[in-house]
């Protein structure tokens, strides 16, 4: 049946669809990602400015949702990650980091537009060498250079022969996997998030409009409310998956900023 | 570091397993190649993995906050008042 049905025409989506055409054609990185993430960037900013434009002693909507967020990100996981001495340093970034990759992800499941621009590799590689730069320069300053890169290294209370097998670990681990691993995880959540998506809604469409047979019919009708369920999901994964970049950014500063980390 | 971020610990864990395999088994991958044998690869990978796996304990179990309390008291943690848990 699956045979019959791709050489019945149906072209499945591929890597491409992260690679929208360019809007204008004299600006060729001027891209549906580009424009989102503008977009994005003047939400977020309306957003805050109408949050405490009027602040009251009783907050309205707006004021409670924005400051519902902040809440979280500076209680939730500012002060609970990184410790109440020095937490509020970093709140402003964390809390940038939270609305910006989760506007950014919501994308993927607002109809008519269905791309999570964080689904390109070059935005969350971007947002992980901020971190990079941030944590490793906040534990420097913190503890000084050489201090900062011996307690990386060298962890108290293990024998010394073991210093040469885990020190060049340690030192990848806080110089190249950290960014690596938090570029991937975002990048390779939108990026199948939104294929799973495409499958389903393209697959969903071709089989109801395009193909004849009743049962391929029928499979098209349950495939589009299982696409309707898949975007539910996706957007349990949209908003987690900003939560997880915050928190490990967090943790990452808590453990250069903590002295014996 | 509270108990909210533990699922951030072992997400942070990984990248430890991740270095040790890529050093380890990047220098078996080139020893390998210079003195023309073909166990230090797995070698490599076998303690690479080790080594991050002992690093995840050290940094990721023995730093959590209930073992450091336990071993300040050298039993189990003490349940905090109106701590339902």
């Amino acid at each position: 049946m699956i045979g019959s049905f791709l050489a019945d025409g149906y072209i499945p989506p591929g890597a491409e669809e992260v690679f929208p055409p360019e809007i204008f054609g004299q600006v060729p990185w001027f891209d549906k990602a580009i424009l989102l993430v503008i977009i994005s960037v003047f939400v977020i900013s309306v957003f805050l400015w109408a949050a405490v434009r009027r602040p009251a002693l009783v907050p309205g909507r707006m004021q409670f949702t924005g400051e519902l967020l902040y809440n979280f990100v500076r209680n939730g996981i500012g002060r609970d990650i990184i410790g109440s001495k020095d937490y509020m340093t970093f709140v402003p970034l964390l809390f940038t980091l939270f609305t910006y990759i989760m506007v950014n992800n919501l994308w993927g499941v607002t109809p008519f537009v269905s791309f999570p621009p964080m689904a390109h590799i070059a935005f969350p590689m971007v947002l992980a060498l901020i971190v990079l730069v941030v944590y490793n320069v906040a534990g420097i300053r913190r503890q000084g250079l050489g201090r900062y890169f011996k307690d990386v290294m060298f962890i108290p209370g293990v024998p010394a022969f073991v210093y040469p097998i885990l020190a060049p670990i340690e030192l990848l681990t806080i110089l190249f996997i950290r960014p690596f691993t938090l570029t991937l995880r975002l990048f390779a959540n939108m990026f199948a998030g939104h294929m799973l998506l495409l499958v389903f809604v393209t697959g969903a469409e071709y089989m109801i409009f395009e193909v004849s047979n009743p049962a391929l019919k029928a499979a098209g009708l349950l495939t589009g409310v299982l696409a309707i369920v898949m975007s539910l999901f996706e957007l349990f994964v949209e908003l987690f998956q900003a939560y997880i970049f915050a928190l490990l950014t967090a943790l990452y500063i808590s453990g250069a900023v903590n002295e014996g980390h | 570091m509270r108990s909210g971020s533990t699922s951030a610990s072992a997400e942070a864990a990984g990248g430890y397993i991740l270095a040790g395999l890529l050093i380890f088994g990047g220098v078996g991958v080139w020893l390998d190649r210079t003195l023309h044998t073909g166990v230090l690869t797995p070698l490599g990978i076998v303690v690479g993995c080790l080594a991050g796996g002992y690093l995840v304990y050290l940094r990721v179990v023995r730093a959590s906050p209930d073992a450091l309390i336990e071993e300040q008291n050298g039993s189990s943690p003490p349940m905090a008042e109106g701590d339902s848990r």
